[in-house]
């Protein structure tokens, strides 16, 4: 009997390391496909801290009513991953109506925002009327514009911060002026914070003049970055070296800031978590659900939960079986090593 | 002066530049944040974009070039040429109509002829583009059963860290508490290696930076041909 089994053993784990990697592949093709042909099923993760950080600052945007700078800079390779991402913050923004301004340094991401912004849009008016939300009120789109534009990674965060929105990029994606739209009007306590800094710091001439009119960099309550890549660093960099204001007295910048990205790079956005330089990480797909989740349990089903949630099953089907290749490999090889050793010692 | 020299001159002034914006702007703040970024600055970005264009030009022409003289001459793989050269042509069209066709009421989505370009990217190039990086899945599939073997104490503590990190991202696992462990992991371990290797990775890019300001790097841009 043992002698059978050990032939079985041998032929099957031999198979296996001799195995075609085409078989791998249609394997493989079979578990993504299976969710789209089986049906697709619930994810319930629990919320873990870096996404419930992100989910509760919008939440507290939400109530300052201080306006959210998204910039929308994933690549269509990063799909699967960045695209829930998206939808799911879209849809938080515009269901609590945070204002929010989007730019993109990608061009075809640009227009898949925009998309996803416009349909989500669709469905608020559709479910509250059509004054619930408005472009250039409550939302605005810079556009794709390339980052040589702005002078580089490293330069277009300062730019900004000293230019303002306006300075720094004059139109929205269809060309019209940004000073047309209401959302690029200042909110008033900014206008008052900022008059009492200038009379503050005793700048007579400066606290004589005019604050200024348009949005600045400092009055967005939460920058989003999502990206494929941990690129939020220049981010970080260029406006703490700014502004002496901009952290405050714990460490921590005044501006929250936050990163939706692909799982893969992640590590490398924790030290930045961890440090409180970012409030929050958006880590892949499994963020996208466990963000989906906290949504649904504060407001119910929204726009972006069945995207969301058909989008995760192929993708965990894909980590399952690259962990049950993993295994298989290694039994075979453990197979492998017991009977070259047995043969070793003449068991046959 | 020579070409080498010329070279070494602009990368020694404009690493100037970056040093007192980056290194010594903190401390003079006041007076030379609204000199650097308010007057030097938008002249940089200007330069760049000039660079970039002339870039971007130089790439058009050559990918003409290049491709009409294998059309011509019917060199190996001519009809993918063709291929690219139309899909050129037709992209470019598609956004000379977006940009002088209708324009819709801000915040809707552009229609008719103006809508093509919007067309071919949301409906075919976004497809293509996540097509081909989900190949990489395929690879890695191939890959996990032939070379992530425990072969040692290092792999297989390499390997408990994978199997735990590849349950936990698969959100329909019935192990939540490997979530626990995994955000242990995360903000624990790999928190504190990665800071180390950032250091590291830092310190690395400054000598490279350094040597290449000064001139010293061997490389073909600075060496004379």
């Amino acid at each position: 009997m043992a002698g059978t089994m050990q032939r079985i053993g041998h032929k099957v784990f031999d198979a296996i390391d001799r195995v075609n990697y085409r078989v791998v592949y249609i394997a493989l093709a079979v578990s993504l496909a299976a969710p789209f042909i089986l049906g697709h099923w619930e994810a319930t993760p629990k919320p873990r801290a870096i996404t419930r950080g992100l989910y509760d600052t919008i939440e507290e945007c939400a109530e300052t009513g201080k306006p959210v700078f998204l910039l929308n800079s994933w690549i269509m390779d990063s799909r699967g991953e960045n695209q829930p991402q998206f939808e799911c913050l879209v849809d938080h923004l515009m269901r609590r109506r945070v204002k929010f301004v989007m730019l993109s340094f990608m061009p075809d991401t640009a227009i898949v925002g925009r998309e996803i912004c416009q349909k989500t849009e669709a469905y608020y008016k559709e479910h509250y009327g059509d004054d619930y939300l408005q472009y250039g009120r409550d939302w605005l789109m810079i556009g794709y514009r390339p980052v040589y534009e702005t002078g580089g990674w490293q330069i277009w965060v300062p730019n900004m911060k000293t230019k303002g929105i306006v300075g720094s990029f004059s139109t929205d994606y269809m060309g019209h002026e940004l000073t047309e739209y209401p959302i690029m009007q200042r909110p008033e306590s900014a206008l008052q914070e900022e008059a009492e800094k200038r009379a503050r710091e005793g700048k007579a001439e400066q606290a004589e003049g005019e604050p200024e009119q348009y949005l600045q960099l400092d009055d967005f309550g939460l920058i989003i970055e999502v990206h494929y890549t941990a690129q939020i660093a220049p981010w970080l960099t260029g406006l703490v070296r700014l502004d002496k204001d901009f952290v405050g007295l714990d460490g921590k910048p005044k501006i929250e800031m936050a990163s939706a990205t692909v799982n893969m790079v992640v590590n490398q956005m924790l030290p930045y978590y961890d440090s409180g330089d970012l409030c929050g990480i958006l880590a892949g797909v499994q963020g996208a659900v466990e963000y989906s989740e906290l949504l649904q349990d504060k407001y119910g089903t929204g726009p972006s939960r069945k995207d969301v949630s058909q989008r995760v099953n192929p993708y965990s089907m894909g980590v399952l079986f690259v962990l049950f290749v993993i295994v298989l490999g290694n039994l075979s090889m453990v197979w492998k090593t017991l009977h070259e050793r047995r043969e070793a010692r003449g068991g046959g | 002066m020579s070409k080498v020299r010329i070279i070494r001159l602009t990368v020694l002034i404009a690493g100037i530049y970056f040093v007192v914006v980056f290194l010594i702007g903190g401390i003079w703040k006041e007076s030379l944040d609204e000199k650097v970024f308010g007057e030097i600055t938008p002249v940089y970005t200007d330069v760049i974009r000039v660079i970039a264009l002339f870039a971007i030009g130089v790439g058009v022409v050559n990918i003409f070039m290049v491709h009409t003289h294998r059309i011509v001459r019917g060199r190996p793989n001519w009809e993918h040429s063709i291929v690219l050269l139309s899909a050129f042509i037709v992209m470019f069209t598609f956004a000379i109509l977006k940009w002088t066709g209708t324009q819709p009421e801000p915040g809707q989505p552009y229609e008719g002829v103006a809508g093509l370009f919007d067309y071919v990217v949301t409906r075919i190039m976004v497809h293509m583009n996540s097509t081909i990086y989900s190949f990489l899945a395929f690879f890695v599939a191939s890959a996990a059963l032939r070379a992530f073997r425990v072969r040692g104490l290092e792999s297989a503590v390499m390997m408990i860290g994978a199997v735990i990190v590849l349950l936990s991202m698969a959100p329909e696992t019935a192990f939540p508490f490997l979530f626990e462990v995994r955000e242990r992991l995360d903000l624990w371990l790999n928190t504190a290696v990665f800071r180390a290797l950032t250091f590291g990775m830092y310190l690395g890019s400054i000598t490279v930076a350094l040597r290449m300001w000064l001139g010293i790097e061997r490389s073909a841009l600075f060496e004379a041909s």
